[in-house]
C-alpha cells in the first residue's frame, strides 16, 4: 500500500473509532441508565397489574399482596433484601411491622412490600417510579444501600477473569451502545443455571480506586434525588449493619452513603428515620440481625416501629412470639427456634419449606406442616390454589381451628375481589 | 479529504453492523455470564 493511501486508511480509522467514541461517551453523560448486567437486578415491569379493582403484585420474587385501588393509607416500602425481609416469612418484614402499627388506628391501611433482592439504588429509584406511575401512595418508604457495588464489582471479576478475547467481548458487551442496541433490538434470553460465584471471591480479585468510590457514591446520590422528587411523604432510613458481625465487609452501607441519604433529605425536603440502636434491639433474647445486615423480626419490628413514629404514629410493643403463631397473618417462618432465626443461611426460608415439604411426604397429616407450607403457599404469587389444598388436608388434623381461619382469611381474600366486582 | 470520510463512514456501518449482531446473538449479551452466591434460591 503506497504510503499515502495507509495514511488514508489510518484516518478513516481513526475517524470512524473517533465517532463511536463519541456516541459512546454521548450516551454515557445524557443518555437513559441501562438495566443492570446481573439478571437477578432486572426487573418485571410494570410491577403492578389491575385484578378487578385491586393492584396486585406481578413480579413471583415478591410476596403475593394486593392493594385496593381506594385503600385508607397506602405505603410502599422499596429496597434490597433487608427491606424484602429476606429469611423469614412476609410476616417478618419491615413493611409488615409497619402495618401492624399503622393498623391499630387505620384498618383500611396497606403496607406493600416491594423489596427485592440484590435491588440496588437505580433498581428501587425505576420501582418507585413504576409504581407511582400506576397508582398513587400516600407515603414510600427507601431502605436501600447494601447493593451499590455489586454491578461494578462483578464486571471487574468478570474482566480479571477473562482471556484476551473475552475480555474483548467482554469490553463490547459494556459499552453504552451495545446496551442501547439490546434495549432497542430485543433482550435475548436470560441464561439459566449461570456459574455463582462467593461475593468474597469477587471483591478478592479486584480493586477498586477512590473514583470508583466516588462514582457509586455519586449514583446512589442522585438516584435518591429522583425519588424524592415523587409526590409523596418520602422517607429514606440510612442503611445499617450489624456492629457484632465478624464476616467478611462486602462493600456495603458504608457510612459515607447514610451522609448521602441524610444530605440528600436536607436538600429534597424528604424525611429520614434515623437508625434505631440495633445493637440494643433484642427481642426474647433475639437480636435484631442474623448476619451483617439482614434483619430478624426483631430487628425489622424495631425499624417498623421506628418508622412509625416519623410517620406520625405511637407504636405499641411487639415482641417476637416464644412460639411461631400458625394463623397465615402472623407466621413469622421461624423454623425449629432460635438456632434457625440466628442460621446466617440466606435461603434459609426456602430451606424451611423443602423441611415442611419432606414432612409431608412422610406424614401426609402432618398438622403444623400443611399449616406452615399453606402459609407460604399464600405469600406466593398465584399460589392460593396449593394454600386452599393443604390447608383443606388440615380441616382432618388436630389443628382444625388454625386450616378454618387461614381458609377463611383465602375466601375473605376472594369475596373482596368479587364484591369489587 | 472526502475518500477518507467516506471509508470512515463505511467503517463506522461496519462496527456498528458488529455491535447490532452482538445485541440479536443468543443470549442477552450485555448480562455477566456468573452471578453472586447467594442471591438466588439454591
Amino acid at each position: 500500500m503506497p504510503p499515502g493511501e495507509r495514511w488514508a486508511a489510518v484516518a478513516s480509522s481513526v475517524l470512524a473509532v473517533g465517532a463511536l467514541a463519541g456516541v459512546e461517551w454521548g450516551l454515557r453523560l445524557w443518555g437513559p441508565d441501562l438495566p443492570s448486567r446481573l439478571p437477578y437486578q432486572r426487573l418485571v415491569r410494570p410491577v403492578l397489574h389491575k385484578r378487578l379493582d385491586t393492584w396486585a403484585v406481578a413480579d413471583p420474587r415478591m410476596a403475593h399482596q394486593e392493594l385496593p385501588e381506594h385503600s385508607g393509607l397506602a405505603v410502599g416500602v422499596f429496597g434490597g433484601s433487608a427491606a424484602a425481609g429476606l429469611g423469614f416469612s412476609p410476616n417478618a418484614s419491615i413493611a409488615r411491622a409497619l402495618e401492624r402499627h399503622l393498623q391499630d388506628t387505620e384498618l383500611d391501611a396497606h403496607v406493600i412490600n416491594f423489596g427485592l433482592v440484590g435491588a440496588s439504588s437505580r433498581e428501587v429509584r425505576w420501582l418507585v417510579d413504576d409504581v407511582l406511575d400506576t397508582t398513587p401512595l400516600d407515603a414510600v418508604i427507601v431502605y436501600t444501600g447494601n447493593n451499590e457495588y455489586l454491578e461494578l464489582v462483578a464486571e471487574r471479576y468478570a474482566r480479571s477473569q477473562a482471556g484476551a478475547l473475552d475480555r474483548l467481548r467482554l469490553s463490547v458487551a459494556g459499552l453504552r451502545l451495545t446496551g442501547w442496541a439490546v434495549e432497542a433490538l430485543g433482550r435475548g434470553a436470560v441464561p439459566t443455571a449461570l456459574p455463582r460465584v462467593s461475593g468474597a471471591e469477587m471483591e478478592g480479585a479486584v480493586t477498586l480506586s477512590l473514583g470508583d468510590h466516588a462514582a457509586v457514591l455519586d449514583r446512589y446520590e442522585a438516584n435518591l434525588r429522583a425519588i424524592a422528587q415523587h409526590n409523596a411523604t418520602i422517607v429514606f432510613m440510612p442503611v445499617q449493619t450489624n456492629p457484632a458481625w465478624q464476616g467478611a465487609d462486602l462493600r456495603r452501607a458504608t457510612p459515607a452513603m447514610a451522609d448521602g441519604v441524610r444530605r440528600v433529605a436536607a436538600r429534597t425536603g424528604a424525611q429520614v428515620t434515623e437508625p434505631v440502636e440495633l445493637d440494643a434491639v433484642q427481642s426474647r433474647g433475639i437480636p435484631a440481625f442474623y448476619d451483617h445486615i439482614h434483619y430478624t423480626p426483631a430487628g425489622a419490628a424495631a425499624l417498623g416501629a421506628a418508622l412509625h413514629r416519623t410517620l406520625g404514629g405511637e407504636p405499641k410493643a411487639w415482641a417476637v412470639p416464644e412460639t411461631d403463631p400458625l394463623y397465615v397473618d402472623e407466621w413469622l417462618a421461624l423454623g425449629d427456634g432460635e438456632a434457625h432465626v440466628l442460621d446466617p443461611d440466606l435461603w434459609k426460608y426456602s430451606r424451611l419449606l423443602q423441611t415442611l415439604d419432606a414432612r409431608i411426604e412422610t406424614d401426609p397429616r402432618d398438622a403444623d406442616a400443611l399449616i406452615q407450607r399453606g402459609n407460604a403457599w399464600f405469600f406466593e404469587v398465584d399460589g392460593a390454589t396449593q394454600a386452599r389444598t393443604l390447608w383443606t388436608q388440615a380441616l382432618q388434623t388436630p389443628l382444625k381451628a388454625v386450616a378454618e381461619a387461614n381458609l377463611e382469611r383465602l375466601d375473605q381474600q376472594a369475596r373482596s375481589r368479587v364484591l369489587q366486582r | 479529504m472526502k475518500q477518507i470520510v467516506r471509508n470512515a463512514a463505511v467503517i463506522l456501518a461496519l462496527l456498528l453492523l458488529a455491535i447490532a449482531l452482538l445485541a440479536l446473538w443468543g443470549d442477552d449479551p450485555t448480562l455477566l455470564p456468573f452471578e453472586y452466591e447467594g442471591h438466588a434460591p439454591r
